[in-house]
């Protein structure tokens, strides 16, 4: 399991591509999702809420309240287009900060 | 999203919480579920679930700083407390805000009237351009002797100035100050309005719209044309009900008809801030300048609108040079046989100004009101200041209540900067209430102020509806007053002093705070010095008005009426007629005498007197030049002012051309001091080019003419010979106002030569020249009291704040033997001194400032002390009042009770 900490910096950009990638999803939708993807990656849920109004304020992804099939309240989440933007410049920065540490890596 | 949420959220703290919660609640709820599908029993999923999503109160908060702003939250919930102080403590803050609210009012009253008098701009567009014509005449011009700017113009005059400026400005003319008209229309109704004539191409120069009709046009203004009348729109509202068909009526004005032919915008007055012109009229057609071709006949003013790129001071060069030539010309043609070799040059020299119009024309209304609204700004600024430092006063007093809270506050981390903050807010809170009545409470007052400053004759008008300048003034003035009471309490409350040492303030009433009780006391003595200052300089004005009235006028005012007297055929006036309508008045029921004089007794300021020169003979122009006064016979007798010497004028000395004239004594005393005066000659030099010879047929007492202000003058009573606009004086010999209406049918019947209308009672003509002084003896004595019952309230809050504080040590001297009178004195002593340092500030104050009332007071000087009297003494009287029942309420106290009170 990894470390939560190196995870933090990337909490959004996951939730971002979840989202992008699976439509709208609940907070428990998003760790779910994370969780089964990946074996390794395991989502702090107290950092995750703070995460989600965060891009909430930052206009990335937008909230609303909806009911699910067992009649109860939920708040889903949703990408917005300046969300999606975001996400490819993560995306990118992601990738790119990847390499470059593999790169140290294998020629260190 | 982003800050419209984050208010919204800090706006409704508790529906954001609620939504958090839930948004919580459901995670754990899904979490729960699936771990009891793992097989899980339902109470370790619950505590699982919690357990992986963490502590619930840090997770909410850390969203809250996301979502909500939290500053904001913080704010109003200071806000919130603020209210709930200001409801707990009712009585005290309620005398806050009263105090303050009537200070507030008071300065923004005074703000309204000056800037609708002094500061706003004419409204029409570009007011900035607006300019007008003066020149400087030299000191030998005016009686007074004193340089002065003239704005009379000529009407070639003005046409050689208008073709000059082409190009640089487009230039106007209109009449040498608006007259007031007496008016009939077709209806038959009349009253008395204001009148203005402008030249044709005025409007549009001025660039004022008709609100309905057409205005003025170049067209109109010429002998040939019309006679048409443009109203302004609040006479056509007040007259005709803003009915279309007024276009079309007739006014009747003087002797002529005119037809209504538009209706100025709404917000056009006119250009004379504190008067409202209802009608205009074309220039050459309004007939208010007789003879108005004369090229030495200066009755018109010069206005214009100068182009934007023109340079002023070429502008000027050329202009001046125009007047130059043109007197230099006159000069020769037609010298003038009052001025004397370089007296000439300099009047054909005199330079000529181009003086910036765009808050409208110096009017009479604005010279005579200009300085006592700054006093009363003055008096106002002072007033707020004294209840600044009274509301600061309750504040700390208050403050010192809280002790135990604020201890409190700091113990449990409360930073001062938040504790200020929150003092402030408390203040502001009480500042809002207090600019709100103000408002409310200037939009009352003014108008009724204004109505105040305006005669029968001379109706007052200034546009003084609360526009964003009052209000702006108001928010502004409130946010300093804020600071003023506000810092201090604020600081002195949270000062390290008791944060210090919050133990020590927990235990009440152990705080012994000598440093709050001298900020107490020294905002005690600036309170006072504030209210002794505006005692001090409105006693000033106070006294001066006791003075003003208790004049020897020179003459019995009661009982006497005037009428505005016009011949219906002016074109022949015979000088038998004034004689013949004196004879039919005379013979009326109820009047007692009668008599014709040129001008109005007591006519104020606006009616023009003649000073001639005169010479005795062998001798020179003298210096002092007296005032000539043309009466008819019985004027004396009217008038009931005092026989001397010598007789009245004889019937034909009136109708003929007699040298025959009466003197007052001061006439006496200044040209033949210990001379038998009857019989004696001397030469007089008036409008006619050679002297005319006198001979002093009746000296009489002194009278004032003019106004109660004058100084008592050398004056010559000359027979008065053409009626073309004169005033009957009658005295009647029952109480005059029941007898106007008869009077004036009487008059009509027995001598339909004559219109008199115009009615006032020379009572009342007296009292129009004292609005001034009688408006800032009102406001004097009103502000007096307010200054003296804030200073009470005051001075009972410290003197009660000291009593209370130290009931313990009361307590403890009173039962090692100390007398009542003993504690009296000890709760006193420290405030007196404190007192006597601000009457003493207050004076001091009051002296600096008093220097700036010395032209509107009449004989009373700003160092007389005498006018401290009275204001020291209430001063003290109040003082006594207000401190005494707190002391001994202080010294009554059980021994037992104030020591056992801990």
């Amino acid at each position: 399991m990894a470390k939560q900490d190196a995870l933090q910096g990337s909490l959004p950009l996951l939730v971002l591509k979840i989202l992008h990638r699976r439509g709208p999803l609940h907070g428990y939708g998003i760790t779910a999702q994370i969780e089964a993807i990946s074996d390794v990656l395991r989502v702090e849920e107290g950092s995750l809420y703070p995460a989600l109004h965060r891009l909430e304020e930052a206009g990335w992804v937008r909230a609303k309240w909806t009911t699910t099939e067992n009649k109860r309240r939920a708040r889903v989440y949703e990408i917005t287009p300046a969300g999606r933007k975001q996400l490819q410049e993560e995306e990118r920065r992601w990738t790119s900060v990847a390499a470059a540490v593999g790169q140290v890596l294998r020629e260190a | 999203m982003s800050w419209i949420s984050r208010i919204a959220n800090a706006l409704r703290t508790g529906r954001a919480a609620a939504d958090l919660d839930e948004e919580l609640q459901f995670h754990l709820d899904e979490r729960a579920a699936d771990l009891v599908r793992e097989g899980f029993t339902r109470a370790e999923a619950d505590r699982l679930a919690r357990r992986q999503l963490g502590n619930r109160l840090e997770l909410r908060e850390s969203s809250r700083d996301v979502k909500s702003a939290v500053w904001l939250e913080s704010l109003l919930r200071d806000f919130q407390f603020g209210l709930r102080m200001i409801r707990k403590h009712r009585r005290a803050s309620f005398a806050a805000i009263a105090s303050l609210a009537l200070a507030l009012g008071a300065c923004t009253v005074a703000f309204t009237m000056i800037d609708a008098l002094i500061f706003r701009r004419v409204p029409i567009a570009a007011p900035e351009q607006l300019i007008d014509l003066a020149r400087l005449m030299p000191a030998f011009f005016s009686p007074n002797n004193q340089p002065r700017e003239s704005n009379s113009f000529s009407h070639p005059q003005y046409e050689l100035l208008r073709d000059a400026a082409r190009g640089q400005a487009d230039l106007f003319a209109m009449t040498a100050g608006l007259q007031l008209a007496l008016s009939e229309d077709s209806g038959g109704f009349s009253e008395n309005l204001r009148a203005g004539a402008i030249s044709g191409e005025g409007f549009q120069i001025l660039g004022v719209r008709p609100a309905l009709g057409r205005l003025i046009q170049p067209d109109d203004d010429s002998l040939a044309s019309q006679p048409f009348a443009v109203i302004s729109h609040a006479y056509w509202k007040r007259r005709f009900g803003a009915s279309p068909a007024a276009i079309g009526e007739r006014l009747k004005l003087g002797r002529r008809s005119f037809q209504i032919v538009g209706v100025a915008a709404p917000s056009f007055y006119g250009v004379e801030p504190g008067y409202l012109t209802d009608v205009w009229l074309p220039l050459s057609v309004a007939g208010f300048c007789r003879d108005s071709a004369n090229p030495d006949n200066g009755c018109f003013r010069v206005w214009g609108r100068v182009h934007p790129e023109a340079n002023r001071d070429q502008l000027r060069e050329r202009l001046q040079a125009v007047v130059t030539n043109f007197l230099r010309e006159r000069v020769r043609v037609n010298p003038p046989h009052n001025l004397r070799g370089p007296q000439i040059e300099q009047f054909v020299n005199a330079p000529l100004r181009i003086r910036d119009a765009s808050t409208g024309a110096d009017s009479l209304f604005r010279v005579q009101f200009r300085r006592p609204l700054w006093i009363l700004a003055l008096i106002c600024a002072l007033l707020l200041l004294l209840a600044c430092s009274n509301v600061a006063n309750l504040m700390l007093a208050r403050a010192s209540a809280r002790d135990a809270e604020m201890a409190l506050r700091v113990s449990l981390g409360a930073g001062r900067l938040r504790l200020v903050r929150q003092m402030l807010i408390e203040s502001g809170q009480i500042s809002v209430a207090a600019c709100v009545l103000a408002v409310a409470f200037a939009a009352l007052a003014t108008p009724a102020l204004v109505a105040r400053l305006g005669s029968s004759d001379f109706p007052a008008w200034l546009d003084v509806a609360p526009d964003a300048a009052t209000l702006g003034f108001a928010a502004a003035l409130s946010l300093i007053a804020t600071l003023l009471f506000g810092i201090v309490p604020a600081l002195r409350a949270t000062s390290p002093h008791s944060a210090a040492s919050p133990n020590a303030a927990l235990k009440a009433g152990a705080a012994q705070q000598s440093g709050r009780m001298g900020a107490l006391r020294s905002m005690l003595a600036t309170e006072v010095a504030f209210s002794v200052a505006v005692l001090y300089l409105s006693g000033l004005l106070l006294l001066s008005f006791k003075k003003l009235t208790s004049v020897d006028f020179g003459f019995t005012a009661d009982n006497v009426v005037l009428f505005d007297l016009a011949p219906r055929q002016p074109e022949n006036p015979s000088p038998a007629s004034g004689a013949g309508l004196l004879e039919a008045v005379r013979r009326l029921r109820g009047v007692q005498a009668a008599s014709i004089s040129l001008q109005r007794p007591m006519g104020g300021d606006i009616v023009w007197i003649q000073t001639p020169f005169i010479r005795l003979p062998g001798g020179a122009n003298e210096a002092v030049r007296p005032r000539e006064v043309p009466v008819s016979t019985g004027f004396f007798e009217t008038m009931q002012i005092r026989w001397i010497a010598g007789r009245d004028f004889l019937p034909q000395e009136i109708a003929g051309d007699s040298p025959s004239v009466i003197v007052n004594q001061a006439f006496v005393d200044k040209f033949f001091p210990g001379q038998d005066p009857i019989g004696r000659q001397f030469d007089k030099i008036g409008d006619d080019p050679d002297p005319v010879r006198q001979q002093i047929i009746g000296v009489v007492g002194n009278a004032h003419w003019n106004n109660l202000r004058e100084p008592e003058e050398p004056s010559i009573y000359s027979p008065l010979r053409d009626i073309v606009v004169a005033t009957l004086n009658i005295r009647t010999s029952i109480p005059a106002g029941a007898l106007i209406p008869a009077v004036r049918d009487q008059i009509t019947a027995a001598a339909p030569a004559f219109s008199a209308r115009g009615t006032t009672l020379l009572r009342g003509q007296i009292d129009n020249t004292m609005l001034r002084e009688h408006l800032l003896a009102i406001l004097a004595s009103f502000f007096s009291v307010v200054a003296l019952l804030l200073a009470a309230v005051g001075l009972y809050g410290v003197v009660n704040y000291s009593a209370v504080r130290r009931t313990r040590e009361i307590g403890i001297r009173i039962a090692l033997g100390a007398r009542r009178g003993e504690v009296v004195r000890l709760i006193l002593s420290g405030t007196a001194m404190f007192i006597l340092l601000g009457i003493g500030l207050g004076i001091a104050c009051g002296l600096g400032m008093g220097r700036y009332l010395a032209s509107q007071l009449f004989a009373v000087k700003p160092t007389d002390f005498s006018s401290l009297a009275v204001p020291i003494g209430c001063l003290l009287v109040v003082t006594v009042t207000a401190a005494l029942p707190p002391a001994l309420r202080a010294a009554n106290v059980d021994p037992l009770i104030a020591l056992k009170y801990e």
